[in-house]
């Protein structure tokens, strides 16, 4: 390896000319050669060549050790020189040659002197090394991080799990690898969420920092927020997901739940279900008057799970808000107001700010009224104050669209934005629906009373009705009479139930109705 | 509103006019100076919003209250209230009429508005907004000044 034998000088014992030797030499993939005591590569077969790039001739031409790569020289002449001089054999011993035209390659040497040549073997290891420092870089990440980090296939079998998913979720690597994270960690009400983790990596989105629940060992819940990644193999072919859990337990778990995107997630794939399956359900609620009109219906979205439970709109609408499926539930809630108005009744229906967004939603809607054989005029829509304030321009198209058809618009809970008085003058809006926040504790909050009393002064000043929401006693029903309120809802009067159980039935609390209207 | 209030002394009704036309600019700057409005408001003092220019029923104290202007601008809202008459009344509170000018992401727009303030301790104690003068009327009306107010 180190020093200088001339060319023609080989004295090796079974250096004679052997068939089979030399086609081996010839066709080995591995460095295969020979060196003197001055540091010349002496023989060198074809191998090299296709390894380096540089003729043999050329390796042979000058020192051997002009070829090693300078971080690697001082360890080479050390290991040649004991080779040379105390008969130790080389195994195993790596350093770094020039590759012509820029690089280097990292080869593994085993080498013996026998006489005055030194014989060696070396292989080129440049791939195994970059796996090598790949894979120990990897395992100091994954070990070394305060994460929870974890691989799986992406049928959800565990493939790695380090030490600090022992911490956070109490299996420690053999009791986790090999299993399925949906028996290991996923709570039974959140079956389905690998499968949509998989699911929305592979559809080419991201999924980060989503809050969730998992069980740990010890059958307690742990809140964790995690981020997920595809692996890919060299040929960029998906071959498992990788996920970071970080224990978040310490945050408030309501914050973490209701900001929870996985939540979100979760829910979309349920919606979406829902409306494909037809199990999307109108609940009809009594809006009664209290100046002694006939009674109206407001009509809430609820969806009804697999097993025939009721689901409030309050655990799935912001996930369709967000993920495009609010407009389709507002149409299925006028498509029910239609037949209901069809029928002879007076029927309000809530349409989010996605909707309103729509160009020509009105133009939808009056079809499906048409289409049911319903008067325009039958039909309140309720908007959120805070609906109307994210977009006045498209407010204001929405509300003088529906206007024009004959349909009345609601601003529903009134008084809980900034700055709502000032559409009033400019929108044709018919109703301002008092929010519950002020009517529940009408009868022992001052404030409340002020809220509502201005309400009404300003709904009166515009020429509008009010609606208050939330109704759940005589006192506060009075009350609301008293400051002039229009119209009231509430458990008071009737709570929200099956259209067909609601609608055209008698309210609650007809006495009362009669005693305030007279 | 009773007589059983002490007619303030001299000169406290130029302070407490002065009081008031000083919150009034100051509510109108953006952003506010919060040091300057906590000179002249009680930690505890309260305030009753009007709907459909605050989100809230009403306000509880100092720093509720401050905390509104920030809030609105963050929104695209400004409010900036304006006075064409100010008068102290027998019991001490100040009557203000004049408007608010809220200034929205679809443009600004003016409306007539009313205000009672009370004090304690030298500084405003309350601040009550209303939007319709009745309803301002009434409350002067019902409420029960305490001595000093």
């Amino acid at each position: 390896m180190a020093r200088i034998e001339p060319h023609d000088a080989r004295t090796e014992p079974d250096s004679g000319p052997d068939t089979t030797r030399d086609t081996l030499f010839k066709i080995s993939h591995s460095l295969l050669g020979s060196s003197n005591r001055d540091g010349y590569l002496t023989e060198l077969n074809p191998a090299w060549e296709d390894t380096l790039g540089f003729s043999t001739g050329a390796l042979m031409a000058q020192p051997s050790i002009e070829f090693v790569h300078p971080s690697d020289r001082e360890a080479t002449l050390t290991k040649s020189a004991r080779m040379w001089n105390q008969g130790e054999k080389i195994e195993g011993f790596r350093n770094r040659y020039a590759k012509k035209g820029g690089g280097w390659r990292w080869l593994s040497w085993q080498a013996e002197v026998l006489g005055d040549t030194a014989y060696f073997v070396a292989l080129d290891v440049t791939e195994t090394i970059a796996a090598e420092h790949e894979s120990h870089l990897m395992s100091r990440l994954v070990h070394g991080m305060d994460d929870a980090i974890f691989t799986m296939t992406t049928d959800g079998t565990i493939t790695c799990w380090n030490s600090n998913c022992e911490e956070v979720y109490g299996f420690n690597s053999e009791e986790a690898l090999g299993r399925q994270l949906i028996d290991l960690t996923v709570p039974g009400d959140r079956q389905d969420e690998p499968a949509i983790i998989v699911e929305r990596l592979l559809g080419g989105e991201g999924f980060r920092q989503c809050t969730t629940q998992r069980s740990r060992k010890d059958g307690t819940l742990v809140t964790v927020s995690e981020t997920a990644s595809l692996i890919r193999d060299e040929e960029l072919t998906v071959c498992g997901v990788v996920i970071v859990g970080r224990d978040i337990s310490d945050l408030t778990l309501e914050d973490t739940e209701v900001r929870s995107e996985f939540d979100m997630v979760a829910w979309v794939g349920r919606v979406r279900d829902a409306i494909d399956e037809d199990r999307i359900r109108f609940h009809a609620q009594p809006i009664v008057s209290l100046h002694g009109d006939a009674v109206s219906y407001e009509l809430l979205c609820r969806m009804e799970s697999r097993d025939g439970e009721l689901i409030p709109p309050t655990r799935f609408l912001r996930a369709a808000e967000v993920y495009g499926l609010v407009e389709e539930l507002d149409l299925l809630g006028v498509r029910a107001a239609a037949k209901q108005i069809a029928d002879g009744h007076r029927v309000s229906v809530n349409i989010s700010t996605a909707t309103i967004r729509r160009r020509h939603i009105v133009d939808v809607i009056a079809e499906q009224l048409k289409n049911a054989g319903a008067d325009p005029s039958g039909l309140t829509v309720e908007i959120t104050e805070t609906a109307f304030m994210e977009n006045m321009d498209n407010a204001e198209r929405f509300t003088t669209d529906l206007s024009k058809l004959g349909a009345r618009v609601a601003l529903d809970d009134f008084g809980t934005g900034f700055g709502g008085f000032t559409y009033l003058k400019r929108l044709p809006i018919d109703r301002l629906k008092i929010d519950v926040e002020f009517v529940r504790d009408l009868h022992s909050s001052r404030a409340s009373q002020h809220v509502v009393k201005a309400v009404v002064a300003l709904a009166q000043g515009f020429g509008l009705d009010t609606v208050a929401e939330g109704v759940e006693d005589e006192e506060s029903a009075k009350m609301l009479v008293e400051f002039g309120v229009t119209y009231a809802q509430g458990h008071l009067f009737g709570e929200p139930g099956p259209m067909k159980e609601v609608v055209g039935k008698p309210i609650r609390c007809p006495a009362l109705v009669a005693e305030i209207s007279a | 509103m009773t007589a059983e209030a002490d007619p303030p002394a001299f000169g406290d009704h130029l302070i407490r006019i002065k009081l008031v036309v000083r919150l009034l600019v100051l509510s109108g700057e953006s952003p506010v100076d919060k040091p300057a409005m906590t000179t002249i408001l009680h930690p505890e003092m309260h305030s009753l919003a009007a709907p459909g220019i605050a989100p809230a029923r009403s306000y509880e104290n100092r720093t509720q209250f401050l905390e509104y202007f920030p809030d609105a601008v963050g929104r695209g809202f400004q409010v900036r209230p304006d006075a064409s008459e100010i008068r102290v009344l027998p019991s001490g509170a100040v009557w203000a009429a004049g408007g608010l000018c809220v200034t929205t992401p679809a443009g600004a727009d003016t409306t007539p508005a009313w205000f009672i303030y009370t004090f304690r301790e030298g500084l405003i104690d309350s601040l009550e907004t209303y939007l319709d003068r009745d309803l301002a009327e009434q409350s002067l009306q019902a409420r029960i000044f305490r001595p000093g107010d």
